[in-house]
C-alpha cells in the first residue's frame, strides 16, 4: 500500500471523529434526565431484588451483590446531580431528585442490612417502601422528561 | 540503491522467483517443518563491476524497522540465514537446517532456557 | 456412531461457545431498553459470522495457513502491522472484559469482591493454557456454556405476551429512545455477534485440531447449526430482559441485573445454573481471546505457536499469552468497571472487523490458497453484501459512540 491514500484516509478518519465530537457536545444528553433515569432504574432493581428475595428466588449472596450494584448506580446519579449545583444549574427538580437519591440510598442500605441479617420481615418492609419510592421516581422522571 | 538501470531479466533454466512475491513476508520452515520466523528482508550482493546480482541471505526477525523507515541497519546487527540453507521455495520457504542451529532464533532459545523451560510443566508435551 | 458423536459435540460446543460477555451484556442492555426492536441485528450478525467463519474455516483447512500469516503475505508488512495492532488491541480489550466477567460471575456465586478475584482468575486461566489439552479445554468450556440455555427456559416460564414481543421486533425505534441511540446499539449488537477474535481463533483452532479437507463438511455443519442456535441464546437473553426488566423500568448496568429475570422465572436453581453458565461462557471466551493474542503475534512474526507442542517449543507464544492475561488482570485491579469495558469492546469489535474480514474474503477467492474450492457466485454475493454492512458499521461506530456518550 502506498502512503498517499493511507494518509488521506487517516485525515478523513480524524476529521470524522472531530466533527462527531463537536456534534456530540451539541447534543449532550441532559444530565438531569440521565440521573433521573439511573435513579429510576436502580430503585426498580432494588424493588425487584427485595421482592424476589422475599419470594425465595434469590440467594442472599446474589441479592446483596445486586443491592451493592444498585447502590453504586445511585451514588453516581447523586454525584451528577450534586455537580449540577457547581455549574450553577440548580433547579427545583434537581433538589427534589437529589433528596430522593438520598432516600433511595438509605432504603438500599436498610435492604442490604435486612438481607444480610436474613430478616424476611424487614425485607418485605423494604420492598413496600421501595415500591412507594419507585412510583415517586417514575412520576419525577416523567416530569424531567417533559420539562 | 545505486543510480543505474537494473540488469535485464535473466533468461535462465529453472524457476524464476520474484523476491517480493515469493520470498518477502513468507513463512520460513526448518527441516522438520517447524516455523522459524517470517522473511523480514533479503540481502542482495550488488557487485560494482557489473557482475551478476546475487541474493546472499534472508533477514529473519530483525529487518522490519529498516524496511518501514528506509534506514540501513548495520550488517552485524542483522539476523540472517544464508541463502545456501534454503532447499525449497513454495508457499513457504523451506530450510535444510534445524531451527535450533540458526543464529536468528537465539532470543527464542534464551527465552526457552531461562524462562519457559524453568516453569514446571514447560517441557510437558500436551499430546 | 462416532461420527454422530463428533457432529453433536461440535454443534454443542459451537452453541455454548457462541455467547460471551459481550453478547450477555449487550443483549440484556438492549432488551431492557429497546425490547425486541433490535432483534433483527442479532439475526444479521449471526448470518454474517456464519459466512465469515465458514470462509476462514475453508481457507485454513485447505491451505493449512492461519489468518495472520495470510494477512501479512497479502497486505505486506506495513498494512499487516497496522492490522495486527488494531486486532490485538481489540482482542486484548475483549480479554479484559471476559476476565472481568468471570470475576463478576464468581461474585454472584460466592459474594467475594471481584477485585480480589481477578488475579486468581488470571492465574487459573494461565494454568489452563499452560497445561490443558486444546480439545479438552474447548469442549469443556463449550458444553458448560450450554447451561445458558436456561435463558430460553426462563423466557418460556415467564410466559411473556409473545405478540407484544413480536410487535416490538417489527416496530423500529421505541418512542422513548432517540434514533441515534438506536443506531448506536445496533452497531454494538452487531459487534457483539460478529467479534473478530472468534474468527481468527476459529481458524487457528482449526490448525490446532489438525483440520484437513475431510473435516470441511463437519466444520461447516458446526458453524451453520451451532452459531444460529447460539444466536437464539442471545435472543433469549434479550427476550428475558424485555419481559422482566423493561416493564419494571430497570436499565441494565451490571451483571446481577442480566441474570435477575432468570431468578424471577426459575428461582434459586435457575440463578445458580445461569451463574455457572455465565462463568463457563466467560472463562471459555477469556481463554480464546488470550490464545488469540498469542496466535496473532506469533503468526505475524512467523514464530511457532499453539498448544499442540510443549511450551518450550513455542516460548514466545506462551510468554505473550501469559503477558496479556497478567496485564488484563492488573488493568482490572485498578477498579475499572468490567461492564463498561465490555460495552467499549463490542463497539470497537465493529470498528476492527473489516481488518480481518477483507483479507479472508480475498484469499477465499484465491486458488493459490484454496485450490478449486474458491467462493461460489452466491457466497461471493452474500459476502460482498456483508462487506458493505461491515464497513458501514465500522465507519459509524466511533461517531455514534461519541454522539450518544456511549448510549446514555
Amino acid at each position: 500500500m502506498s502512503t498517499e491514500p493511507c494518509r488521506r484516509w487517516c485525515v478523513l478518519a480524524v476529521l470524522g471523529v472531530v466533527v462527531s465530537m463537536v456534534a456530540g457536545c451539541a447534543t449532550l444528553p441532559d444530565p438531569l434526565e440521565v440521573a433521573a433515569g439511573d435513579l429510576l432504574s436502580s430503585g426498580a432493581t432494588a424493588r425487584l431484588t427485595a421482592e424476589e428475595h422475599g419470594a425465595g428466588h434469590l440467594t442472599s449472596t446474589a441479592a446483596s451483590v445486586t443491592v451493592d450494584d444498585a447502590t453504586r448506580e445511585v451514588a453516581a446519579a447523586a454525584r451528577t446531580l450534586a455537580e449540577l449545583e457547581l455549574t450553577g444549574r440548580r433547579s427545583e427538580l434537581r433538589d427534589v431528585l437529589l433528596s430522593e437519591a438520598v432516600t433511595l440510598a438509605g432504603d438500599l442500605h436498610e435492604l442490604a442490612d435486612a438481607v444480610e441479617a436474613g430478616d424476611d420481615e424487614r425485607v418485605a418492609e423494604s420492598a413496600t417502601e421501595l415500591e412507594r419510592l419507585d412510583r415517586r421516581l417514575s412520576r419525577l422522571e416523567g416530569r424531567v422528561r417533559s420539562s | 540503491m545505486p543510480d543505474r538501470p537494473l540488469p535485464p531479466h535473466p533468461v535462465a533454466d529453472g524457476r524464476v522467483l520474484d523476491a517480493n512475491i515469493h520470498l518477502l513476508d513468507r513463512a520460513v520452515l526448518d527441516r522438520d517443518g517447524v516455523p522459524v520466523l517470517a522473511v523480514d528482508d533479503v540481502e542482495i550482493d550488488w557487485p560494482d563491476d557489473g557482475g551478476p546480482v546475487l541474493l546472499t541471505s534472508l533477514v529473519l526477525g530483525s529487518g522490519l524497522t529498516s524496511r518501514f523507515f528506509g534506514a540501513h541497519q548495520p550488517r552485524h546487527t542483522r539476523l540472517t540465514v544464508d541463502w545456501r540453507e534454503v532447499v525449497d521455495v513454495g508457499s513457504a520457504v523451506q530450510l535444510g537446517a534445524d531451527r535450533d542451529d540458526l543464529d536468528a532464533t537465539w532470543h527464542e532459545r534464551w527465552l526457552r532456557d531461562r524462562v519457559v523451560g524453568r516453569i514446571p510443566g514447560g517441557r510437558h508435551d500436551p499430546r | 456412531m462416532n461420527k454422530v458423536f463428533g457432529v453433536a459435540l461440535g454443534v454443542l460446543t459451537a452453541i455454548g461457545g457462541f455467547v460471551d460477555i459481550g453478547d450477555l451484556v449487550t443483549n440484556a442492555v438492549v432488551g431492557s431498553r429497546f425490547g425486541m426492536s433490535l432483534a433483527w441485528v442479532v439475526v444479521v450478525g449471526v448470518a454474517g459470522i456464519c459466512v465469515f467463519a465458514s470462509m476462514s474455516g475453508r481457507v485454513t483447512a485447505l491451505s493449512g495457513r492461519a489468518t495472520f500469516e495470510i494477512i501479512r503475505e497479502r497486505l505486506g508488512p506495513r498494512a499487516a502491522l497496522a492490522n495486527l495492532v488494531g486486532s490485538f488491541a481489540m482482542t486484548f480489550l475483549t480479554l479484559t472484559a471476559e476476565i472481568g466477567g468471570v470475576a463478576l460471575a464468581l461474585q454472584l456465586l460466592c459474594g467475594v469482591d471481584p477485585r480480589l478475584l481477578v488475579v486468581p482468575v488470571g492465574l487459573a486461566l494461565w494454568v489452563v493454557v499452560w497445561r490443558v489439552r486444546f480439545t479438552v479445554m474447548e469442549n469443556a468450556a463449550g458444553l458448560l456454556g450450554l447451561l445458558l440455555v436456561v435463558f430460553l427456559v426462563a423466557l418460556v416460564v415467564l410466559a411473556p405476551d409473545w405478540s407484544e414481543l413480536g410487535r416490538q421486533a417489527v416496530s423500529g425505534v421505541p418512542s422513548t429512545e432517540s434514533p441515534v441511540t438506536y443506531c448506536y446499539y445496533a452497531v454494538a449488537l452487531f459487534g457483539a455477534a460478529m467479534t473478530p477474535y472468534e474468527v481468527f481463533f476459529f481458524s487457528s483452532g482449526a490448525v490446532e485440531e489438525r483440520w484437513t479437507r475431510r473435516d470441511l463438511g463437519l466444520s461447516r455443519l458446526n458453524v451453520l447449526i451451532g452459531f444460529p442456535l447460539g444466536g437464539l441464546l442471545s435472543l433469549g437473553i434479550a427476550g428475558c430482559a424485555a419481559a422482566v426488566l423493561l416493564p419494571a423500568g430497570v436499565g441494565v448496568a451490571s451483571l446481577s441485573q442480566v441474570v435477575l429475570p432468570v431468578a424471577t422465572a426459575l428461582g434459586v436453581v435457575g440463578l445458580v445454573v445461569v451463574s455457572l453458565g455465565v462463568l463457563a461462557a466467560t472463562t471459555g471466551a477469556a481463554l480464546e481471546t488470550a490464545l488469540s493474542c498469542g496466535y496473532a503475534l506469533a503468526q505475524y512474526t512467523g514464530r511457532p505457536w499453539g498448544k499442540l507442542v510443549a511450551p518450550i517449543r513455542a516460548p514466545h507464544f506462551h510468554v505473550t499469552v501469559a503477558g496479556v492475561v497478567l496485564v488484563a488482570a492488573l488493568l482490572l485491579l485498578t477498579g475499572i468497571d468490567p461492564i463498561m469495558v465490555t460495552e467499549f469492546s463490542v463497539v470497537f469489535s465493529a470498528v476492527a472487523l473489516p481488518l480481518t474480514y477483507l483479507p479472508i474474503l480475498v484469499v477465499a477467492n484465491d486458488p493459490e490458497y484454496v485450490g478449486d474450492r474458491t467462493n461460489g457466485p452466491v457466497l461471493n454475493a452474500v459476502a460482498l453484501a456483508y462487506l458493505v454492512v461491515i464497513l458501514v458499521a465500522a465507519v459509524a461506530a466511533i461517531p455514534l459512540l461519541v454522539l450518544t456518550r456511549m448510549g446514555a
